[in-house]
């Protein structure tokens, strides 16, 4: 969905046809929902702050300014329902699997960088991604899984285009680090 | 030598972790989100000036480089009198382009260097944004645009609206305040019940 009809339906909106946002809410329910099993661990809980997020962004709606993209803003609204969520349960650290994700050591047994790499199972890269720090985390799933650009990722984030860019560099170091990718093996 | 070597690797890595990141398969929501949604909503109800407004400010378009901004009696007066005595010693003088009057709102003047408008309005707080209120005038084809407004005490969030299409922030303001949402008005502040107007 480009910008011009994000902004169609949003004034459609804004001029009383709610039915608009039903649109918008088929289009990015997906993302919001898995930010919200990332955050809380559970399908129950997502499905509950996916529907307050699209609420909240819906009852905000006059707030939004169509020089914007919408996801961004709606994701900001997200991440801050899932934090307050996280807070009243007192429960940061959650895993989707309920499992404990894998360490550095049990995934890092060969020196062979590109061996290593594909040999990661694409299934066990969520829960390797639980591990990094949720500002790290979010901002290379918005940057590379959402497509967003900097400038978009530091505005879902609520910060700069380079504090973006930090993010998700420090990310993906941190990922390669995990998997016990370091220099020093990469020059054997 | 082996450190170019090692660059590129990384590099390589990085790209590869990224591309890996970006086909992350991801949980199905469960369906009847969007019903649920739908049907904790009502249609809203929009007064007449807000949807006019809302058009007005809908079609953002990139700042020209050559819209140079020179805001002219951006009056931070925090501290007030005791601020421009510190500066001006003796004589109580004003900063340039203000001078102290016995009482009156404060007449403050906008100018914006912006030669390619056609028309110039100024929408802020103070006057709810409303894009009729405040329009800027040129004493020539290619002047700067100005507008002096009354204001009183107070603090007042401001942009202008070029060609009734495009916003734009005062850079040259003291202060730019997010909006919460990525976007940027410029402040101004008036304070401490000092009244100066603008020195013509």
């Amino acid at each position: 969905m480009d910008r011009s009809e994000e902004n169609r339906l949003i004034s459609d909106v804004l001029n009383g046809d709610a039915e608009a946002f039903a649109v918008l809410v088929n289009r990015y329910q997906r993302p919001i929902f898995n930010l919200m099993l990332r955050m809380s661990g559970s399908r129950e809980d997502a499905t509950d702050l996916t529907q307050d997020a699209f609420l909240k962004a819906y009852e905000h709606l006059e707030k939004f300014r169509p020089s914007r993209r919408f996801f961004p803003w709606l994701y900001t609204i997200g991440m801050n329902l899932a934090v307050d969520h996280l807070r009243k349960q007192k429960n940061p650290t959650a895993s989707l699997d309920g499992q404990n994700p894998a360490t550095a050591a049990e995934v890092a047994t060969d020196d062979d960088t590109e061996r290593l790499i594909y040999r990661l199972d694409a299934d066990r890269l969520p829960t390797l991604l639980m591990r990094l720090p949720v500002d790290y985390r979010e901002a290379m799933i918005l940057r590379f899984h959402e497509g967003l650009t900097m400038k978009d990722v530091g505005a879902a984030l609520g910060i700069t285009t380079s504090g973006a860019k930090m993010r998700v560099k420090r990310g993906l170091q941190q990922l390669r680090d995990m998997l016990g990718i370091t220099g020093k093996q990469v020059m054997d | 030598m082996a450190i170019p070597h090692e660059k590129n690797k990384t590099r390589q890595d990085l790209r590869r972790l990224a591309a890996m990141v970006a086909r992350m398969p991801e949980e199905a929501p469960p369906p009847g989100i969007t019903a649920a949604v739908m049907r904790r909503i009502q249609p809203k109800q929009i007064s007449r000036r807000e949807k006019i407004i809302r058009r007005l400010l809908t079609p953002w378009s990139i700042l020209p480089l050559q819209a140079v901004t020179a805001v002219a009696a951006v009056a931070l007066i925090v501290g007030g009198l005791a601020f421009f005595k510190g500066t001006h010693t003796g004589r109580e003088q004003p900063p340039p382009g203000i001078t102290i009057t016995n009482g009156g709102p404060l007449a403050v003047t906008f100018i914006l260097d912006y030669p390619a408008a056609r028309k110039v309005t100024l929408i802020g707080s103070f006057n709810h944004w409303n894009p009729e209120a405040h329009q800027m005038h040129r004493d020539a084809p290619e002047g700067p645009w100005r507008l002096i407004v009354k204001l009183s005490q107070g603090e007042y969030q401001y942009a202008f609206l070029i060609d009734d299409q495009q916003v734009v922030s005062d850079p040259n303001a003291l202060w730019q305040v997010e909006d919460g949402f990525g976007n940027r008005n410029s402040a101004l502040i008036v304070e401490n019940g000092n009244r100066y107007t603008h020195e013509s």
